[in-house]
């Protein structure tokens, strides 16, 4: 890896990839929808930023991006935005120069505005048609309260509502700049001439006297157990259990990765297993653990008959009070790893999966380098700390239902 | 940095090697230098389209208990000795394929692919087992009835192919997964897979002499027991031209599907021109419809046309999401549409900039061990190797008159078949 920051701030990371012809890159930005002053702005300005920069309009971009097979566009995340294209290496150059147009010359129209906002309302109406999604809102909300983790990065009706272009402005304004910025690249490239090119092409992209706004870190969350229920007429029900979970910066991160690898990854995990194998309880059955810089989240999830959604809800608790109770053994803990350490390598066969992690890890604060210490971290967890770090996490369970009037009856 | 001609060409010789064993199991083995994993992929010539309809739904269910294990391998086993080793393994099922793969460290290859191949070729089936993955099946089946996407299609499917087995869903339906037993389906299963039905695809970091070896010891064993056909079955008709609407309840937004019957993949000129079509009506900013529908005139939310290529005759769709108010001129700017491309046809620079497209979303998609794997076997299965190979000349083969004389035999405005989605009152 090549690794360089140019005179504006702008760090740049250079994975060459010789094997492929497709040149892969992102541009992380390290803010995204958790700095937001009303949720959805992010995404709204995610849907935006192509539509039109200074010296072209939404339809010239699309025409020069499309007649050279390329994909450029732009997506927010909790923790950053990102801007990202993929391209033939021959189509690189070219594409970079448009690409660089929208990090400082995006011009939002009104008219754009409007009509994705109008899109982005519908989304948000057709969530509802996805009863998983609508368990995971309703736990968010009650988790976060009004932390802009609450909601998905759609944002929500009213907020949406109530997005001005000015809004996106001054996000764009006080984000979009070069020192808040990490600039990933891997493909058949040199990593001197993609230096030389982003000079040629960034160099006058510059940051702003003003500091970079940082919203303050949540204040600590106060978790209680509570049963939340939403009723439709669906043929499964939904149970999710859920809790709250460590930032990426604390040491109990590896080790909540590996009971979320325990639990839920793959036809062996311990819930697929229990839950689906043995008592055929379910199809989808699993468990998960986003990667956040603030504090997260660690889910457990099934979808089921309704006459089975109470024994579900207590079979999915009983599964993280046994991490509580008792200890792995030796052998489940090794293989927990072995699948941790294999999957990850697995996950990294493309290039714009390599350059989704690494930019991930340098953009969240943790550095590229996370990607090696992460895995020795892994490596040496304990039974112990396993044990440990389920009895800090699996304490108040927040339990969102959703389907049809049983769950309405469930029993806490 | 070498440009297009990496991509893979008859005028270039196939990147790998097709060994057809005396079994007649076809195996064909790419060693990719670079790559860490390797991914073993086994494609049966077997689904939901040439099942009895009695036993409907028999291919999925049946790749449901292949993963409960065999007389040697336990219920799990292969689960935990492929994931224990930190690969992934899974499965698939539609109308025309059934497909099982792992994708491991290239270092484990040789102590894995042994337990793919016990898996796929000895089930036991255990009674017990059937029972309880029976249930699971069924939680499938109603997760897929609380997807409105899913049930417009199988709606769709259902008016399409009045009387063929494309029409049914792979899933099956709960009453004929209730009525079929065990020894059902072990018949069905000793039937069906049989080496001449069967490709097995390795790509990977291993050489192409132990991938070889490795099957050759493997799939020895394997051995044609019936010479039972797999039944033919009869063309799909053309469907008669009709709207139907569908009030579903949680319908946020509807939806507006319109359908045609295309033509089949072993007809890659056709299907490769229909995809070209797909991406000139749909496919980025500047395409027809989204260019008019949702950028300019803002009354779709989404509009997706596209080519489903099959065996047989898959469906060319357009599917749209807006709301109700929408949906007529939707409808009829559509038709008009289908009209003005096969009347006055396209303009050189729709069809550069859609093969274009296409030519990079095959590149894009070939850069993984696994996504290779999966290519070679569903055209070995559904028709040829030759025409993966084939695809990207193919491609360039399109041109104007071909797209406009493609559009107008398959493409009709008054052949469409359209389904309104509606939200139950």
């Amino acid at each position: 890896m090549y690794r360089t920051t140019l005179p504006n701030g702008l760090e740049i990371l250079v994975i060459p990839n010789p094997t492929v012809d497709i040149v892969s890159t992102r541009f992380f930005f390290k803010s995204g929808s958790r700095q937001e002053p009303k949720p959805g702005v992010a995404h709204l300005l995610s849907a935006l930023l192509t539509k039109g920069t200074e010296q072209y309009s939404s339809m010239e971009l699309a025409h020069k991006v499309e007649s050279i097979g390329a994909m450029l566009g732009a997506d927010s995340n909790p923790d950053y935005t990102i801007v990202f294209t993929k391209s033939l290496s021959e189509d690189f150059p070219e594409l970079l120069d448009l690409t660089a147009q929208l990090l400082y010359e995006a011009t939002f129209p009104e008219e754009q505005l409007e009509l994705e906002r109008k899109n982005t309302l519908q989304s948000i109406r057709s969530q509802q048609e996805r009863p998983f999604t609508v368990a995971y809102n309703q736990f968010r909300t009650a988790l976060y309260g009004d932390h802009p983790y609450a909601y998905s990065d759609l944002g929500t009706e009213e907020s949406v509502n109530s997005i001005t272009r000015e809004d996106l402005v001054t996000f764009y304004k006080t984000y979009f700049r070069p020192d808040n910025a990490v600039f990933v690249v891997v493909g058949p490239v040199e990593p001197k001439q993609v230096v030389a090119l982003a000079e040629k092409l960034l160099s006058h992209w510059s940051a702003p006297e003003t500091p970079i706004i940082v919203r303050s870190l949540l204040k600590e969350l106060i978790a209680h157990p509570v049963t939340l229920r939403e009723v439709q007429p669906t043929q499964q029900s939904t149970v999710l259990v859920g809790y709250e979970a460590v930032a990426i910066a604390s040491p109990d991160f590896p080790v909540l990765k590996l009971i979320g690898t325990y639990l839920g990854s793959g036809l062996s995990s311990r819930l697929f297993t229990e839950l689906r194998e043995k008592r055929g309880l379910a199809y989808e059955v699993s468990a998960f653990f986003p990667t956040r810089v603030d504090t997260s989240h660690f889910v457990t999830y099934i979808g089921t008959a309704p006459e089975n959604a109470a024994t579900c809800e207590e079979g999915l608790q009983s599964e993280t009070q046994r991490l509580c109770d008792l200890l792995l053994s030796d052998e489940e803990l090794r293989v927990a790893k072995n699948k941790l350490i294999g999957q990850h390598a697995l996950g990294k066969q493309t290039n714009s999966q390599i350059a989704q992690l690494v930019g991930t890890y340098e953009a969240i604060g943790v550095g590229a380098d996370f990607d090696k210490t992460y895995i020795q971290a892994v490596e040496a967890v304990t039974r112990e700390a396993i044990q440990s770090v389920a009895q800090s996490t699996f304490r108040n369970p927040i339990i969102s239902l959703v389907g049809p009037e049983e769950v309405a009856k469930m029993d806490n | 940095m070498t440009a297009i001609s990496a991509i893979p060409s008859k005028t270039r010789a196939f990147p790998g090697v097709v060994h057809t064993l005396p079994s007649g199991l076809t195996a064909i083995l790419q060693h990719v230098p670079t790559a860490a994993a390797v991914t073993c992929d086994i494609w049966v010539r077997t689904g939901a389209r040439t099942e009895p309809e009695v036993l409907s739904g028999v291919s999925h269910f049946l790749e449901h208990m292949i993963f409960k294990g065999t007389e040697k391998l336990g219920p799990g086993v292969f689960d935990y000795e492929i994931e224990s080793r930190g690969g992934a393994t899974n499965a698939a099922t539609s109308h025309d394929y059934t497909h099982y793969y792992i994708t491991v460290a290239n270092e484990h290859f040789q102590e894995t692919l042994p337990y793919l191949a016990e898996l796929v070729l000895n089930a036991a089936i255990p009674p017990e087992e059937y029972e309880r993955e029976r249930l699971v099946v069924l939680e499938e089946i109603r997760r897929s009835q609380d997807s409105p996407d899913r049930q417009a299609y199988d709606i769709l499917s259902k008016v399409m192919y009045p009387e063929h087995p494309y029409g049914r869903p792979v899933l099956g339906t709960a009453d004929h997964l209730l009525a079929m037993s065990a020894d059902q389906m072990r018949a069905y299963h000793r039937e069906r897979y049989q080496p001449a039905n069967t490709t097995v695809v390795i790509v990977g970091g291993v050489s192409e002499a132990e991938m070889l070896a490795t099957v050759q010891k493997e799939f020895g064993q394997f051995t044609t027991t019936t010479t039972a056909p797999i039944p033919t079955i009869a063309q799909p008709e053309l469907p008669k031209p009709k709207t139907i609407t569908h009030y579903l309840p949680r319908l946020e937004q509807p939806r507006l599907m319109l359908s045609w019957l295309g033509a089949p993949i072993g007809d890659l000129e056709a299907a490769i021109t229909l995809e070209v079509l797909g991406v000139i009506l749909s496919e980025g900013r500047t395409s027809r419809l989204v260019r008019s529908l949702r950028e300019e005139k803002g009354w779709v939310r989404s509009i997706h046309a596209y080519f489903m290529p099959q065996q047989q005759p898959g469906l060319f769709l357009i599917v749209a999401q807006a709301d109700a108010e929408f949906l007529d001129p939707v409808e009829a700017e559509i038709r008009e549409t289908m009209q003005a491309i096969i009347q006055e046809g396209f303009s050189e620079q729709e069809l550069e900039r859609a093969v274009r497209m296409l030519r990079n979303d095959f590149i894009f998609n070939t850069e993984s061990p696994s996504q290779l794997a999966g290519l070679y076997g569903y055209y070995n299965t559904l028709a040829t190797l030759d025409l993966a190979l084939d695809y990207p000349q193919q491609l360039q083969q399109v041109t104007t008159e071909k797209l406009q004389s493609v559009a107008r035999q398959y493409l009709a405005p008054e052949q469409a078949v359209v389904l309104r989605l509606l939200p139950e009152a």
